[in-house]
Parts: structure tokens; C-alpha cells; sequence
């Protein structure tokens, strides 16, 4: 794993780069909430594209940016993060089949949960609605292991961004 | 018959094995999370899966929460003719902290 330090320089150099895209694209005067909006949706992806391709929360966050982005934009990204962004549906559909499968195999056999079991389990649905891509991942083990990834890159998220505004504050 | 009761074993075993993978990603979840981690000084196995769990959740949606309040805050003090212009300057002043 990278050092803080470094993801943080890394994500820094990429949310000033599409900072300054959607300036040149937008002009002046904008209103605030689209303002904020942008910074927000450049931040997401800055974060997401210094991982992607090797998880799967990042793939996720640029395919809900890219249906935020008009073309000119989207030109931006892909080069900006080095990867084709497929759409989603064909993916989803697979999984969805998989793990349709999967369901009617483990019904034969019913297993009882404890109560605690449900609590884990009630917590874990609540996990994958978080992290984004969540809901596709059929594994518990790689849902936890996406969901410290994900924490780790919110870290450097918010450091870098509240470092950013206290330069204002004077 | 006994080919039945084998494959059952196996896939306990396999279950079991999972299980095993999963409290080992629990206990490296609970080192990240910082309140249970400041809480109890690093106890062995003292804190359950579902509490993990709910802190995870809990401490994401603050997280999201506070980039959502940065942006904000950012939209304000940012007009778009002043990025460009900071961008020099911000990224000198965080290489200059390391």
C-alpha cells in the first residue's frame, strides 16, 4: 500500500487536473450548486481513478460520474484514469444470473442462522449499499477488503480537501 | 451414501475456512476504525463482528458526510477563475509540509 503521503500528492495533482477541465469547459458565473456538484464529482473521481481497475468501489464511482458527464468531459477522464469505461448493464446481468444460480443450489439446504448471524448479516447488507459496487459483490470477504480500500481513499480525500479549504481560512 | 456425508464435510471445512479468512479481514477492519481502535487498546477478541460492522458503516457515512461539507464549504470560498491560480500555489505549500 502506498504511503499517505503519497496518495495524497497523487490524489491532490488529480483533482486539480479536473478542477481545472471543468473550469475551462464551463466558464465563469456558475451557480453555486453546480459548483459544488463539480467539486464534488471531480474529487470522486480523482480518489477513484489513483485505484483504478484493481477494485471494484472505483470502478463503480467512475461509471455513476461518467452518467453525470457530458462528452467533452468524459473525453477528460478517460485518459485522466488510463481505462475504457464499460457501461455497467452487461456486467450486472451476468452477475445477477450467477448469482441467481447460486440461490437455488444453497436453497436445498436450509441453514439455520442464529440470531447473532442475522445481525451480521442485517449489518453487512447495510455495508453494501455504502460502498459503491457494493451490491454487486456476492463475497463477503472481498466486500470487507473493498470496504478498507475505500475507507483508506476517503481518508485521503477528506485530508486533502480540508487542507485545501484551511488555506482559505485567514 | 457415505460420497453424501463426505462432500458435507468438505464443504463444512470450506466453510470453515472462509469463516477463518473473514474474522482475520474483521480484525485488520477493526485496526483502521478509530474509535473502537482508541477505545480498547487493541483487546485480542473482544469486539463482536456486528459491531465492527456497524462501526465500518458508521464511519464511512461520516466520512461521506464530511467531503459532502467540504465541497460546500469549497463552492463558496472557490469561484472558477480562482482554480487555476491556486492550483500553483496549493500544491507548493503541501510538497513544502512533507
Amino acid at each position: 500500500m502506498q504511503s499517505s503521503c503519497a496518495m495524497q500528492k497523487e490524489f491532490m495533482k488529480k483533482w486539480m487536473k479536473s478542477l481545472k477541465l471543468y473550469s475551462t469547459l464551463k466558464g465563469r458565473n456558475t451557480p453555486i450548486i453546480e459548483r459544488k456538484s463539480a467539486i464534488k464529482l471531480s474529487a470522486d473521481v480523482a480518489m477513484a481513478s489513483t485505484r483504478t481497475s484493481s477494485t471494484g468501489w472505483s470502478r463503480a464511482v467512475i461509471s455513476t460520474a461518467w452518467k453525470k458527464m457530458d462528452d467533452a468531459a468524459r473525453m477528460k477522464v478517460q485518459t485522466m484514469s488510463g481505462q475504457k469505461v464499460h457501461s455497467n448493464t452487461k456486467l450486472c446481468r451476468k452477475i445477477l444470473r450467477k448469482s441467481h444460480r447460486i440461490r437455488i443450489v444453497t436453497k436445498k439446504r436450509v441453514i439455520k442462522r442464529s440470531k447473532a448471524m442475522k445481525l451480521v448479516d442485517s449489518r453487512i447488507r447495510v455495508l453494501k449499499k455504502l460502498v459503491p459496487g457494493g451490491m454487486e459483490m456476492v463475497d463477503e470477504a472481498s466486500l470487507i477488503t473493498e470496504a478498507m480500500d475505500y475507507i483508506a481513499s476517503l481518508r485521503v480525500q477528506v485530508d486533502v480537501m480540508t487542507s485545501f479549504a484551511s488555506l482559505f481560512d485567514f | 451414501m457415505s460420497t453424501r456425508r463426505a462432500s458435507s464435510r468438505q464443504a463444512a471445512s470450506a466453510s470453515r475456512v472462509n469463516e477463518q479468512q473473514i474474522t482475520d479481514l474483521l480484525a485488520r477492519l477493526q485496526q483502521i476504525l478509530p474509535e473502537i481502535h482508541s477505545r480498547c487498546r487493541r483487546p485480542s477478541d473482544k469486539v463482536s463482528a456486528s459491531r465492527v460492522l456497524q462501526e465500518t458503516c458508521s464511519y464511512i457515512r461520516s466520512l461521506q458526510r464530511e467531503v459532502g461539507d467540504l465541497s460546500d464549504r469549497l463552492s463558496c470560498l472557490l469561484t472558477t477563475n480562482d482554480v487555476e491560480s491556486d492550483e500553483a500555489a496549493v500544491i507548493r505549500s503541501l510538497l513544502m509540509r512533507d
